[in-house]
């Protein structure tokens, strides 16, 4: 697991806070003012100033989407729920091909790539910004982050971020996924930031039935990947069974069918499709076949005959080369191919499945299709001392 | 006591990489060539802003970053270093990060980096005898290269300076313990104090001059012995 | 000095509490022998040592530049010792070229280099076995920018891998043109 996602994770979990002081309790933090700034002697502050040390490496990490265009779209569904607060909120989109979006007490926001490959639509991603933006006004951090500190056999919170932050690749994504249980969101918690979340989204006229949908497709990535790493974000917020109902429920209740509500694809299409093909290959380059296999279906069954989809299905096969997947692979290439939209290296990785099967004529041809469409590609040289010794 | 293998702290990494060091080199200091004198006359220095880190050390041993102790070491630190760098002829230029977004940032902030692996070499090969190179055997050669040059044109200076501080002093209850300890026979570590520093010329891109502070010295959140630990630290500097 | 320096400093400690130092040994510009299988000319004095089935040349340490000799990797196994590299980054005999390419660019990625970009793909030839050249350029997970140049093959149904990695500025560089040569002289043995 990359020092990188260690690090944001580490922001992530002490941006997750887990206290059971429920809302205007005694004792209870108040809530975050707009421009407001903890005193400099403060506990508080001290965690400030390492979210602030924290941010300013994710800066210059050069792992942030600098892209305006994305940037521009996400930062507006911010400000639109986030209202007055806006101002406060330094918003990061990070590639990262893992699903997970945090705020941290600072007002810090991170928007990983995987999320935005993984949402189906606009309203989806304001449910996910209103519950992150609804644990950053409660306070939830900063009281998880004083309970903790009065356990002396909790893993140190700083300790551990410093971890995270330092260690690179010398880590692991069990001591991560550790700590994310450890800070995890206490019901009281996830259940307030969840009610915020959908506040927010029916305030700004989006769907509130599309809240449920996201948990129940990251739920089936995670329960067809047992072999593959427990997934960020439910490390901090659990997916259970009662917050579907509960999303439900409320989304039930807020929804009425004489107001036009937007769901907002279009808008997510327009913003997202263009970084598509970069995101895929992000999501495949971690070679976890199970999860991506899940994540094809789904995008192509609110997409079918996408040349760019079925592409990207060959290439799980042809990557996984299991029991009958180069079949399977040469099969999602034609249909690639058949939709008339399919990206050239589809004829680049037809020809390699072919090749490795033996058939030599037909990977001829294959490669040569793929350098009449490609003909700069990277490439190049290789590809043309294939066709000669396929000849 | 928990083994140390089992520790993830990072602080008790760091502690315990301390107390190895400690002791191990009878010099701290490396130069580039014992014989390099600066040329005389103007010289101009740029100090970067001083990567300083203040925390306290709970009774759980938890190693807590306290803001306005590192902001009070940061300032003290930096007014040190322009003091003492003043005192030794130099003119002292902060340094002012270029435009946000621009090529220029993006430069730097590479250098920066370099610079921060290239500390990183200099302190896993040369101060842990276990894990020298035998390429670096009798020199010390490291280099940023003359991609320096862009930060000399900008700011004008012929050397750049760096400064790490990592500093920790322990709460109450922490004090409490070690006493309670010491009464029954059980070292318990208090709080600990890293520093070190290089010396980069702008025109080359060499390491001149690296140093590790030896001891723990001076309170960093106040300005006199602050400005003795980076008294301790400079030493040895070439300018 | 921040990040990096500390990582490095754990690294350090933990390789010598661990006791398998990762003790560094000298280099001569004298024919020297790679797996068993090659023999190359070093151009220039190197620190060696050896990390899993990767044998590290470096000057200045590995984090600025190393070139990387993978002495021989079976059907099966995984390119780096990382938990996510050993489940999903894992060598087939019967791959091309082509995919030892894109399975060193993953595996890259595996092990927290980002935005891998593989460049200037083409044939190599090494002994009798038909691989791969490229070139190569990634951050480091702490956002530092570097190059890299790579030849790789599948002999006798075992991987072997040569792989330079350097800073952009300035280390890369440094010895890229010995490298260069180290893989011109590379003779099978």
């Amino acid at each position: 697991m990359s020092g990188l996602v260690l690090r944001l994770a580490a922001l992530v979990a002490l941006a997750s806070v887990a206290c059971a002081t429920p809302r205007g309790a005694p004792g209870a933090l108040v809530d975050i003012r707009p421009e407001e700034r903890p005193a400099p002697d403060s506990d508080e502050a001290g965690l400030w100033m390492e979210m602030d040390r924290v941010e300013e490496s994710l800066r210059t990490s050069g792992h942030l989407v600098t892209d305006a265009s994305v940037n521009t779209y996400v930062r507006d569904v911010v400000c639109n729920l986030a209202t007055e607060y806006c101002g406060d909120i330094r918003l990061y989109i990070v590639q990262t091909p893992h699903f997970n979006a945090s705020m941290a007490p600072n007002g810090a926001m991170q928007v990983w790539t995987g999320l935005l490959l993984r949402i189906d639509n606009e309203a989806q991603l304001a449910y996910v910004l209103g519950h992150e933006l609804g644990h950053y006004l409660r306070r939830h951090s900063v009281q998880r982050w004083r309970d903790a500190r009065t356990k002396t056999n909790v893993a140190a919170v700083f300790g551990v971020l410093a971890a995270a932050a330092g260690q690179g690749y010398a880590g692991s994504l069990a001591q991560l996924v550790a700590l994310g249980s450890v800070l995890q969101f206490s019901r009281d918690n996830e259940r307030e930031a969840d009610e915020i979340g959908l506040e927010l989204m029916v305030k700004a006229g989006y769907d509130p039935r599309e809240a449920a949908k996201i948990w129940s497709a990251l739920d089936k990535e995670r329960r067809a990947g047992k072999d593959s790493q427990p997934l960020i974000f439910f490390a901090t917020h659990p997916p259970t069974d009662e917050r579907i109902e509960t999303l439900t429920s409320l989304a039930a209740k807020a929804y009425t069918p004489d107001r036009d509500w937007a769901d907002g694809r279009e808008a997510y299409v327009r913003a997202v499709r263009p970084r598509r093909a970069t995101l895929l290959r992000d999501d495949l380059r971690l070679r976890d076949f199970a999860r991506t296999e899940v994540l094809l279906e789904r995008l192509l069954a609110a997409e079918p005959g996408s040349g760019q989809l079925y592409f990207f299905q060959g290439e799980l096969y042809r990557l996984r080369n299991g029991a009958g997947d180069p079949a399977r692979a040469l099969g999602a290439y034609e249909r690639a191919a058949a939709t008339g939209a399919a990206p050239p290296e589809t004829y680049r990785a037809t020809g390699l499945v072919l090749m490795r099967q033996g058939d030599r004529e037909r990977a001829r041809a294959a490669f040569g299709r793929y350098l009449t469409e490609a003909p700069e590609a990277e490439d190049k040289q290789m590809i043309q001392a294939y066709m000669e010794q396929l000849r | 006591m928990r083994p140390l293998l089992a520790a993830t702290r990072p602080s008790l990494w760091l502690l315990s990489l301390t107390v190895a060091l400690s002791g191990c080199a009878q010099s701290t200091v490396l130069l580039r060539d014992q014989n390099w004198r600066r040329t005389p006359g103007a010289v101009r220095v740029v100090v970067m802003p001083p990567d300083v880190q203040v925390s306290e050390l709970t009774a759980g041993g938890l190693l807590e970053p306290k803001a306005d102790w590192t902001e009070s070491a940061r300032r003290h630190v930096a007014a040190a270093l322009e003091q003492q760098l003043h005192a030794k002829g130099t003119t002292v230029l902060p340094y002012e990060a270029p435009a946000s977004g621009g090529a220029d940032e993006a430069a730097d902030i590479q250098l920066i980096k370099l610079h921060d692996a290239v500390g990183g070499a200099i302190i896993v090969h040369k101060y842990v005898p276990a894990l020298a190179l035998p390429t670096k055997a009798d020199r010390f050669d490291w280099t940023l290269g003359t991609g320096v040059r862009q930060l000399q044109e900008r700011t004008g200076a012929d050397y750049a300076v760096f400064v790490f501080f990592r500093d920790s002093y322990a709460s109450s209850g922490r004090v409490a313990l070690m006493v309670g300890a010491a009464i029954l026979g059980v070292g318990v570590p208090g709080g600990r104090q890293v520093g070190f520093a290089s010396l980069v010329d702008l025109r080359s891109g060499d390491i001149l001059w690296f140093n590790r502070l030896i001891n723990p010295a001076g309170d960093l959140r106040t300005a006199e012995p602050a400005g003795k630990a980076v008294q301790n630290l400079l030493v040895e500097l070439p300018l | 000095m921040t990040r990096t320096t500390r990582s490095v400093l754990w690294l350090a400690l933990a390789i010598l509490l661990l006791g398998s130092c990762a003790r560094y040994t000298l280099v001569e510009p004298k024919p020297r022998t790679i797996a068993d299988l090659y023999t190359v000319d070093p151009q220039t004095q190197w620190s060696a040592t050896t990390f899993g089935k990767w044998e590290i040349w470096t000057v200045d340490g590995s984090g600025l530049e190393a070139v990387q000799f993978l002495t021989g990797l079976n059907d099966g196994q995984p390119l780096f010792q990382t938990a996510d590299a050993q489940k999903r980054m894992k060598f087939q005999k019967s791959m091309s070229p082509s995919d030892l390419a894109e399975l060193l660019a993953d595996g890259l990625t595996s092990v927290g280099a980002q935005n891998v970009t593989i460049t200037n793909l083409r044939p190599y030839r090494f002994g009798a076995a038909d691989g791969f050249r490229c070139e190569l350029t990634f951050l480091n997970s702490y956002g530092l920018e570097k190059q890299g140049l790579a030849a790789g093959a599948a002999v006798n149904g075992r991987l072997y891998l040569v792989l330079y990695t350097g800073a952009k500025v300035h280390y890369y560089d440094a010895h890229r043109g010995e490298v260069e040569r180290i893989i011109e002289s590379i003779r099978m043995r």
